[in-house]
């Protein structure tokens, strides 16, 4: 129960409901806070692009060569086995809007949405950051036409008494990209 | 419940929203927040993005004194709001719940 809660997850409720007043703030229909512990970018994701809009799939995460030849007590085993281990999607999402969207935008849009890729200078010691959650990010195409956005996603889940790793930062550059799409539907 | 004082806790809903908790002015405010989100009613349009992350820094610092303050103050309300709502149905028509 929220009252109950440590601190860390009060915070990161607390994330939730800005994440929400975000979208209530540029007219989505919220309903209420709903039930925030237990994670709400999916819900983020849901009310920002429409349900039917949004495909997860979990896919396989083949270990890199590499770490045959690493020391299994090595910090890079480590860190490559909790990566390994977190739960990884193509999480693909419609966005109609794109269709009349020309060249020069989307190149914008694009731009927007690589912010929500760490880079490689970003890494921990080669892996794929812990904290992070968009590990790709490309146009969703169908018959050589952009049709939507597709990320290849690996969720963080809560350990050890303590909630996921924060995913606020990464969902208001979300919102920027709805802003830049909004501004440039209305200039088309 | 059958020893419930209605009136009594009728009275104590009442305060929640005029009572004055024994911590500074500029806790009323989370306080606030804190509450309507416990009780599931919060409302979007009232709050900005400022005050929760305003909220947000307060819990930030672990072990402030603040957070337990505010704690209490709520685990207090949830008690009385706990008591009125086992009043079966019929008992509660006058009563704001």
């Amino acid at each position: 129960m929220f009252l109950y809660s440590s601190p860390q997850f009060v915070i990161s409720a607390l994330e939730g409901v800005i994440a929400l007043k975000l979208l209530y703030d540029r007219g989505f229909a919220i309903g209420g806070l709903g039930d925030l512990i237990d994670g709400f970018a999916g819900r983020f994701l849901e009310i920002m692009f429409g349900e039917d809009n949004i495909a997860w799939e979990k896919k396989d995460i083949d270990p890199p060569l590499e770490m045959a030849t690493l020391n299994e007590d090595s910090d890079e085993y480590f860190m490559l086995e909790e990566y390994l281990k977190r739960t990884h999607f193509d999480l693909e999402i419609r966005i109609k809007e794109l269709g009349a969207v020309d060249a020069q935008a989307k190149k914008k849009l694009m731009k927007t949405l690589q912010k929500l890729v760490p880079s490689e200078e970003e890494y921990d010691d080669g892996v794929f950051p812990w904290y992070e959650y968009f590990v790709s990010v490309s146009w969703l195409k169908e018959k050589n036409k952009i049709v939507g956005i597709k990320f290849h996603f690996a969720d963080n889940v809560a350990c050890c008494d303590e909630p996921p790793a924060s995913i606020l930062h990464r969902l208001k550059i979300l919102v920027k990209f709805w802003d830049q799409l909004q501004e440039v539907r209305k200039s088309a | 419940m059958a020893n419930l004082n209605i009136n009594k806790l009728y009275g104590d809903l009442q305060e929640v929203e005029a009572y004055d908790p024994p911590y500074g002015a500029e806790l009323h405010n989370p306080r606030k927040i804190m509450l309507a989100i416990c009780r599931d009613e919060f409302n979007f349009s009232a709050v900005t993005i400022e005050e929760l992350e305003e909220l947000i820094g307060i819990y930030e610092e672990e072990y402030d004194p603040r957070i337990e303050l505010i704690q209490t103050d709520l685990e207090e309300i949830s008690e009385i709001l706990k008591n009125i709502q086992s009043i079966p149905p019929r008992r509660v028509s006058n009563v704001f719940v």
